[in-house]
């Protein structure tokens, strides 16, 4: 077995995930710390290998690793595994420059390259359980990442954030199992090929919601993304975020039965949140915390195209690679916006490395509203295609939904630089490769989209005018508005005078939650006392053996004297005589 | 003359009787060498035991007649498998017992008396196990009662001293009774051989007086419930190795005859009521001396009554041996327990003997964390109490093994549930003591040291009863030699 | 009598052996009592190899005793038996390697210690290689018995306390065992372990006795299983020496009842049968319950190690409730749960054993930042609370992952929502354990400066943990490697329903 690996090239497959987790074990080891944090970042090179190197479909399965390990790209595992590898790697860099200073970068890294390892392998896994271990692997070591600063909104967002993960662990526990042995196999494709029933579905819905920041359940969201230290964030919304995605396309039984209820109930929840998150993020002061919530309501717009191919099986082949592609230009955007934030809070606004930052954001951020020639609008131009297919009220309705919610991110993209550009003469000496992998998220944001060969066409059809026009005017719509705001309130003085707190809904959650756990609180430590109470009045109530020893004892006594006995003797002999007679 | 003449199968069991007799007889002419006699005999007899077994094993019970003459004239002898079984468990309580005693009477001035009326008892016991008709029983168990009571006076307290008259006259009483009855039976049958006597129809009621006579007797002498009320004092105030063979061999020897007369004379025409009767003594024997035992302040005295509640599982045989097939079990399982009982009890009592000898007294709340001053004695009382319990592996397993086995498949289930609770009970009065042996306390009063020896013949029995649950199967077939049942 | 029939002795031997020679060697004889513990447990080890290796190839190795005429003592390996028997002596060994640093500096006699410690084993293997119910109930009692000196160990009235509470639940216990094996020999007369059930054909005669002999005997040995509400010794027994403890937990008491359970219901009854005459439902809801209940107490200790003892209540009835759901995927899941919550649960309490003695740290409040003062031991617990949380792909989400699914193929899903229950309130009671450990700063009271230099504490001490740790990583990661625990429990499985 081990040579025909080597022979072919999906050992990379293996290479990707063993060795930042080698890596990332290493760091445990406190004199290699030094070179492997050196080093850990680069390991995501194998994964980017493996992008390139890996044909599609080509399975490997190892039949003694877990319960029958396999392992293969297809076509949307490879976007997928594009766009993480590359953005971990960069962030790796990224933070090599921006935690140098740091004492607890080890511990940093060694979370940092477990989540790596949790991330490529989820994507390249076949199979239920490996899908589930390394997803698990990403999700409780990227605890570590976001309680890193260790002050108290860290603790609190890693609270619930764990609070999540391990409830969201529990659901898919549930589903896969019920899955597996409804199928028989552990295999994904046997798994989706299946239609599962209902509670299924809605397990792998949440499930993977959690994670994916879906509406009821993305609370933890804009806590732990701006919690964790900039690359991590980068991450956590440019990459991870995307696994609970793939999750969805992995296992909901996307293009083999048609789930119109659950397609509704995804789109509708995916604009609430496309436009729900742009609303609460708008009234949002800190720059990391906008850009979380507007992961939210990006990802609200790819879960109306999951909506979409799930309840409708023809659009499947168009919004496969529409989704995936969606996810890529997101993942870069999002990645350069949140690593571009660090680079702000440390440049020195008199620079004109200051004005480049600047520029850098702005692409992104137009990106991100889908402006023309931008790789948003190729995204949301390959969104909205399947959709052409239907004719109807709400069709139309919908694709001007969709539109309007461009108008939204570019509003929140335009409060975003707003926040983000404060004059700051904060000279920190930012080190060379937090610009390099900056400059080179951007680069990517603007350029990787268009070199994809998989909608070559689609990249096309954005240049015909009315595309361009179609995409143009949410972003211009935008502009004006917020605009024309900031001068008003450049003029009068006005602030915003309300501000939702982060993790919107964990406040009423956070309130009931607590409501009900303090009344249990309270309920078992009355309970223990009653307990505790009862205990030791039985005790105290216990029979006590005194008056019937004493009594045991005096009997004896009359039995041990002579007149009883010989009496007894005389009873016993009569009683023997007496027995044997009869008969 | 030599020793392969002594090894004749058919002088064995006199020289069994001999040889502690005259044992006996040199320590008191010569008490300075009465220990190296004692230790002869203690080597000699176990071996002469085996002797017999072997012979006995492979050809059979033998019979002989002491001086040619026949009976019933003649004094003769008989060994078959039970009886093989109760020599081998004297010889095995007897031999180890005596090392025992020496370093516990060394120094003593009683001691000149009691090695020369401990090897008389064990004579007069191996006497009453050969002995094969029923006159001779009543002799050996008369010089036996007038040994055990001197050997209860020897250790010379007030209370010794009224509990050996107490004893002294139950034992009168009860051999009475039981020569009375003899004396009906003759006059019956005109015949002491139990061979001969064997009775033959419904019960005339010669017989039936007879019968009542000797139970009652020997019910008293072997101290079943209520007739226990002469044991505990003078089991409890004996010196240590004498209540050892008291607990362990004597009243047994009791109980002995009544199984013999059961089995070859009256079983067959005493009604099954009378066994019920015996057996319900039994279970009030069982639950009875277990709540003494429970509420006991000093040790021995909580062996005492230990002693009193086993007593009463040797007289459930007689029920559970009517039961249809099961008898033979039930007669393995009761005379099993008496040989486990045996080991474990006379163990007991030794480690009990040790702890008074180290530290003056024996009142258990006082006595705390003496494990680590005995650890030895304790790990024997341990033992010991394993069987008496009658956990696996140890002899007492094996036997309530067989009764429950008797009593469920027989149909008669409460006797099993009694035995079990009976188990239940005994674990707690045995571990009332062990919890305070194994607790840790700082100081622990009047100490004296405990010379190896006597820990280690405490042991070595303990040990014994433990083994007797690992080779049951040899045991068994042993008493089926000549089969008694 | 060949080799093969002398093997399962021999295997009872080289623990029994060096025991007895414990007890006779002077206190200040260290030297040669390790050597004696050492040798024999190397030796157990390599013998069990063997039998491993044979029973895989359905080779039968026998050693048959006589004790009473139709009754004998049948010392068997099958599969069953030998994971339990590896189990228990790899973790023997471990356990003693970790006692002799542990007990160092102890006052009471080592000697006693190690020599009910191998006693303790040996009943141990002894009822794990028993062939029939008999041979079982033996060893079954003389585990109860070396186990107390153990528990009672230090001597406090605490402590004996808990030895009184011991020995009343399991004598009681023993007692009712006893009573069902005897009913049984009375009234089939065969007490024999047959695979796939003996009591087929006495069904139609003896239904309702034979319903009162099964609740008889689960009764006796939920006692040891720590059944609900058979389970109050438990957290009591917790005083004695950690090491004692995690014996006990692991292998010894617990899973001797569990055993015992899994033996009853498969091999004397069978399972089909225990389905037929209506046992197996009570059961699964008493394990049920048993599991919920331990899990909602042990959130609210605080002193670590009744924690851990409570966790064990919930972790062991796992097994019951696998040997409790019919077919054979749940038998899998409960079978190996044998291994996989030994393994974890002994890591647990080394790790536990670790900090008191090394910091002194007996409660939970005060473990802040220990992760930094004893970096190893906080791993191996880390590793080992995940696994019985059941996060892949530790060896308790195997177990987990095995018990759903046979839930389900049983038609029984309210089993899944039970063990999802349990690993939530796992990961309430054990997360914020690994939270102050590694998350939070150390108080004062933790002494941060290491002590023996380049390691925490006393290699012995830590080898130990770190290995069972990674034992419980292996059984997870390699399930489908030969000779997993996993593999082992589909044989195992396979042979008890093949027909």
């Amino acid at each position: 077995m081990i040579p025909a690996i080597i022979k072919t090239s999906p050992i990379l497959m293996v290479v990707a995930f063993t060795l930042p987790l080698a890596f990332g074990i290493g760091l445990t080891i406190r004199s290699w710390q030094a070179t492997l944090i050196r080093l850990g970042p680069w390991s995501a090179l194998a994964a980017v290998a493996a992008v390139i190197g890996v044909p599609t479909e080509e399975a490997v399965s190892f039949s003694w690793l877990l319960l029958k390990m396999q392992l293969a790209i297809d076509s949307t595992g490879r976007l997928f595994l594009l766009v993480t590898s590359l953005l971990w790697l960069l962030s790796g860099i990224y933070a090599q420059g921006y935690l140098a200073s740091d004492p607890k970068r080890g511990r940093f890294f060694f979370f940092f390259l477990l989540s790596m390892a949790g991330n490529f392998g989820l994507i390249v896994s076949q199979d239920a359980v490996s899908f589930y271990v390394f997803f698990a692997l990403m999700s409780f070591s990227s605890y570590g990442l976001v309680v890193h600063n260790g002050d108290d909104a860290a603790m609190k967002a890693g609270r619930v954030y764990i609070y999540l993960v391990v409830i969201g662990e529990v659901l898919l526990f549930t589903a896969f199992v019920w899955q597996a042995w409804s199928v028989d196999s552990l295999l994904i494709k046997d798994f989706s090929n299946a239609r599962p029933n209902g509670i299924v579905v809605g397990l792998i819905l949440i499930g993977f919601g959690i994670k994916a920041g879906a509406l009821p359940v993305h609370v933890w969201l804009p806590l732990a993304h701006p919690a964790a230290p900039t690359p991590a964030s980068a991450v956590l919304s440019g990459a991870m975020i995307k696994a609970g995605l793939l999750g969805w396309l992995r296992f909901l039984p996307i293009g083999v039965t048609a789930l119109p209820q659950w397609g509704t109930l995804c789109i509708v929840a995916g604009l609430l949140a496309a436009y729900y998150a742009v609303f609460v993020g708008l009234t949002q002061r800190n720059p990391k915390t906008v850009l979380a919530y507007s992961s939210i309501s990006q990802m609200g717009l790819m879960t109306v195209g999951v909506g979409l191919a799930l309840g409708w099986p023809q659009t499947v082949p168009m919004m496969l690679p529409a989704i995936a592609i969606y996810a890529v230009h997101h993942g870069f955007a999002k990645g350069a916006l949140f690593l571009g934030v660090g680079l702000m809070a440390a440049a020195d606004s008199r620079r004109s490395t200051y004005r480049l930052a600047i520029a850098g954001l702005i692409l992104a951020s137009l990106a991100l509203a889908g402006a023309p020639f931008t790789s948003g609008a190729i995204a949301k131009m390959a969104l909205k295609l399947p959709i052409n297919e239907f004719q109807g009220f709400w069709i139309d309705g919908l694709k001007l939904l969709l539109s309007a919610a461009a108008v939204g991110t570019t509003l929140l993209m335009a409060r975003f630089l707003f926040i983000v550009t404060r004059p700051s003469s904060a000279h920190g000496q930012t080190p060379i490769g937090v610009w390099f992998s900056w400059a080179f998220t951007v680069l990517l944001t603007a350029a990787t989209v268009w070199l994809l060969p998989e909608i070559r066409q689609v990249a096309l059809m954005t240049l015909q005018p009315q595309a361009l026009w179609r995409s143009l005017w949410p972003v211009v719509t935008g502009i004006v508005v917020s605009g024309s705001v900031w001068l008003t309130l450049i003029r009068g003085k006005w602030r915003p005078a309300f501000s939702i707190p982060q993790g919107d809904l964990l406040i009423v959650i956070d309130t009931l939650f607590r409501a009900c756990f303090g009344r249990f609180r309270t309920q078992q430590q009355r309970m223990t006392q009653f307990i505790s109470h009862m205990k030791k009045d039985l005790w105290t109530r216990r029979p006590k053996f005194q008056g019937i020893s004493r009594l045991a004892i005096r009997i004896e006594n009359r039995l041990l004297n002579w007149q009883t006995a010989g009496l007894i003797f005389i009873l016993l002999m009569g009683g023997l005589f007496v027995l044997s007679l009869n008969h | 003359m030599s020793l392969n003449e002594v090894l004749q199968p058919m002088s064995l069991p006199a020289w069994l009787v001999a040889l502690p007799l005259l044992a006996a007889g040199l320590s008191v002419v010569m008490p300075r060498c009465s220990v190296w006699t004692a230790f002869f005999s203690a080597i000699t007899t176990p071996f002469l035991v085996v002797c017999l077994g072997r012979e006995i094993f492979f050809h059979g019970s033998i019979e002989i007649h002491v001086g040619g003459w026949q009976t019933p004239l003649g004094i003769s002898l008989y060994a078959d498998g039970l009886s093989t079984a109760m020599l081998g468990v004297t010889a095995l309580v007897f031999g180890i017992v005596t090392f025992y005693a020496r370093p516990y009477f060394s120094g003593h001035a009683v001691a000149r008396h009691f090695w020369p009326l401990w090897l008389f008892l064990w004579s007069a016991l191996n006497a009453l196990f050969l002995s094969a008709d029923i006159f001779n029983l009543y002799v050996t168990l008369e010089l036996l009662g007038l040994s055990a009571v001197a050997l209860v006076a020897l250790s010379q307290t007030g209370d010794a001293l009224t509990a050996a008259m107490r004893y002294l006259l139950v034992s009168l009483t009860g051999s009475l009774m039981y020569l009375m009855g003899v004396a009906f039976l003759y006059a019956a049958n005109g015949t002491l051989s139990l061979k001969m006597l064997a009775i033959v129809g419904p019960a005339s009621p010669s017989v039936v007086t007879a019968f009542a006579l000797m139970a009652a007797g020997l019910i008293m002498k072997s101290a079943l419930f209520p007739m226990h009320f002469w044991l505990p004092p003078a089991h409890a105030n004996a010196p240590a190795p004498v209540s050892a063979v008291l607990s362990a061999l004597v009243v047994k020897a009791s109980f002995y005859i009544l199984v013999r007369l059961w089995v070859m004379l009256f079983e067959p025409s005493i009604p099954a009521i009378v066994a019920q009767l015996l057996g319900i003594l039994g279970m009030a024997a069982i639950i009875w001396g277990s709540v003494q035992a429970l509420l006991a302040e000093r040790l021995k005295l909580l062996v005492a009554y230990s002693t009193v509640a086993q007593i009463g599982y040797l007289f459930l045989v007689f029920p559970l041996s009517l039961l249809p097939q099961v008898g033979k079990t039930a007669w393995q399982g009761g005379l099993y327990f008496l040989f486990s009982h045996a080991c474990a009890k006379s163990a007991v009592f030794l480690a009990a003997g040790t702890v008074i000898h180290t530290f003056g007294h024996d009142r258990i709340n006082e006595l705390h964390g003496i494990v680590r001053r005995l650890p030895v004695s304790m790990f024997a009382f341990g033992l010991a109490g394993v069987s008496l319990i009658g956990l696996p592996p140890s002899g007492g397993f094996i036997a309530k093994w067989l009764y429950l086995n008797a009593s469920l498949s027989g149909g008669q289930w409460w006797w099993g549930v009694l035995i079990i609770l009976g188990g239940l009970m005994s674990t707690a009065y045995i571990f009332r003591f062990f919890s305070r042996a194994f607790s840790h306390s700082e100081e622990i009063v009047g100490e004296r040291p405990a010379p190896r020896g006597m820990e280690w013949t405490a042991f070595t029995l303990a040990l014994c009863s433990l083994i007797l649950g690992l080779i049951p199967g040899s045991v068994i077939k042993m008493l089926e030699i000549g089969n008694p049942f | 009598m060949t080799f093969d029939n002398w093997l399962p002795l021999l295997i009872l031997l080289t623990s029994l052996l060096p025991g007895i020679v414990i007890f006779v060697l002077p206190e200040e004889r260290i030297g040669w009592r390790t050597g004696l513990n050492m040798g024999g447990a190397t030796l157990k080890l390599m013998l069990i190899g063997i039998l491993i290796w044979g029973v895989r190839h359905e080779h039968s190795y026998e050693t048959r005793i006589p004790i009473l005429p139709n009754i004998e003592l049948v010392l068997n390996a099958d599969a069953m038996s030998v994971m339990m028997t590896a189990l228990s002596s790899v973790l023997w060994f471990l356990t003693t390697l970790y006692a002799i640093a542990y007990l160092e500096t102890s006052p009471q006699s080592r000697s006693r210690f190690f020599g009910f410690f191998s006693l303790c084993v040996s009943s141990t293997i002894g009822l794990a290689l028993a062939g029939n119910l008999l041979t079982f109930l033996m060893f079954y009692e003389m585990l109860t018995l070396s186990t107390y000196p153990l528990v009672v160990f230090r001597g406090t009235p605490e402590s004996m306390r808990a030895g009184r509470t011991y020995i009343a639940y399991t004598i009681g216990g023993g007692a009712a065992f006893l009573a069902g094996v005897a009913w049984l020999k009375a009234l089939v007369g065969s007490v024999a372990f047959t695979e796939g059930g003996m009591l087929a054909p006495y069904v139609g005669v003896y239904a309702t006795q034979l319903r009162f002999i099964f609740l008889l005997m689960i009764a006796g040995l939920g006692v040891k299983a720590a059944l609900v509400p058979l389970h109050g010794w438990l957290p009591k027994a917790m005083v004695a020496p950690a090491p004692v403890s995690a014996l006990l937990h692991a292998v010894a008491v617990v899973k001797a009842g569990a055993f015992g359970i899994v033996r009853v219901v498969y091999d004397v009854y069978g399972i089909e049968l225990s389905g037929e005459l209506g046992l197996l439902q009570p059961l699964a809801i008493v394990a049920a319950f048993t599991i919920v209940y331990g899990s909602v107490r042990a959130l609210f200790q605080d002193e670590l190690k009744k924690r851990l003892a409570y966790s064990t209540v919930s972790q062991v009835s796992y097994i019951a409730l696998g040997a409790s759901v019919i077919g054979p995927v749940a038998t899998i899941g409960g079978i190996v749960h044998l291994v996989h919550q030994g393994l974890m649960k002994i890591t647990l309490f080394f790790c536990a054993g670790n900090f008191a003695e090394t910091t002194g740290v007996h409660h939970i409040r005060e473990m802040n930042g220990i992760g930094r003062r004893m970096p190893w031991t906080m791993v191996a617990f880390t590793m080992a609370s995940l696994g019985m949380i059941g996060v892949p792909p530790l060896a308790g989400f195997i177990s987990k992952w095995y018990l759903a699914t046979g839930a389900l193929a049983a038609n029984k899903p309210w089993v899944i929502a039970i063990l999802v229950a349990s690993s939530l309130l796992n990961a309430a009671y054990f997360l914020p354990i690994i939270y102050r450990g590694w998350f939070r700063e150390p108080a004062e009271s933790v002494s941060t400066e290491s002590h023996a230099g380049l390691l925490e504490t006393h290699w012995m001490l830590l080898i130990p943990p770190l290995i069972t740790a990674l034992l419980a990583l292996l059984a997870g990661v390699l399930a489908d490697a030969p000779f997993s625990p996993l593999e082992w429990a589909r044989l195992i499985a396979e042979r008890e329903y093949r027909p």
